[in-house]
């Protein structure tokens, strides 16, 4: 898991260009200024380049923090 | 016309003043119609008008509200290019093809500048804006 949001970290600082940015599992959009709907498209896209997975409408709808993300990544198994 | 029957409707381009931007092609080596300016309530807040013959591929003007952050954000980096929308004969089929193409929705909503037809932008793996307007029943706007 530690990898995981190793990883997942380089991309939100990637989306949000901020290299200094820092995320946990508890993280929302309410925490990072620039998260808004098409942010959170953007940043979704990009850990599905990243680790090789897709994720379905509903559950990009439904992702409530850093942390269900997480796990939903380690769920489909990240490349 | 691509390959899943859609064709280029419209290129929308951000403006800060859209009185000040339709000036522009109103007279000028640019003049050509240009519709009334449309407040589009809800989500969006926007206003938009179309510039263009009817015939054509139009260019919407689209000037962001001051609380529509995301429209506001680009506008200040500079972006005015940010959206191309086609006309869709069969959204279902459409979107289906977006979404397996690696596409996600970003916003689906009827829109004001379609009569209330349904709208569905998609964000595409290469970072383009693409919106869809059901085009089922008629044609243009």
């Amino acid at each position: 898991m530690e990898g995981t949001l190793t990883r997942v970290t380089d991309v939100f600082r990637s989306v949000f260009d901020d290299d200094e940015l820092v995320i946990s599992r508890s993280t929302t959009a309410k925490d990072i200024a620039d998260w808004d709907s098409v942010m959170h498209v953007s940043l979704i896209i990009q850990i599905e380049k990243t680790f090789g997975i897709r994720f379905s409408s509903t559950e990009v709808a439904n992702l409530q923090n850093v942390g269900e993300l997480l796990d939903l990544v380690e769920a489909k198994g990240p490349r | 016309m691509t390959g899943c029957g859609l064709r280029l409707h419209h290129v929308g381009c951000l403006v800060a003043n859209l009185e000040e931007a339709l000036a522009g092609y109103r007279s000028g080596p640019l003049a050509q119609p240009v519709t009334q300016p449309l407040q589009i309530s809800g989500r969006q807040q926007v206003r938009v008008a179309f510039v263009g013959e009817p015939t054509e591929t139009l260019i919407e003007l689209v000037e962001p509200g001051p609380d529509n952050s995301f429209l506001q954000k680009l506008l200040k980096r500079g972006v005015t290019f940010y959206h191309l929308g086609y006309l869709a004969p069969d959204l279902p089929v459409a979107e289906q093809r977006f979404l397996e193409s690696g596409a996600h929705v970003v916003a689906r909503f009827r829109s004001e500048a379609f009569d209330g037809r349904e709208c569905v932008f998609f964000l595409t793996v290469n970072g383009q804006m693409i919106e869809l307007i059901d085009a089922s029943t008629s044609e243009r706007t």
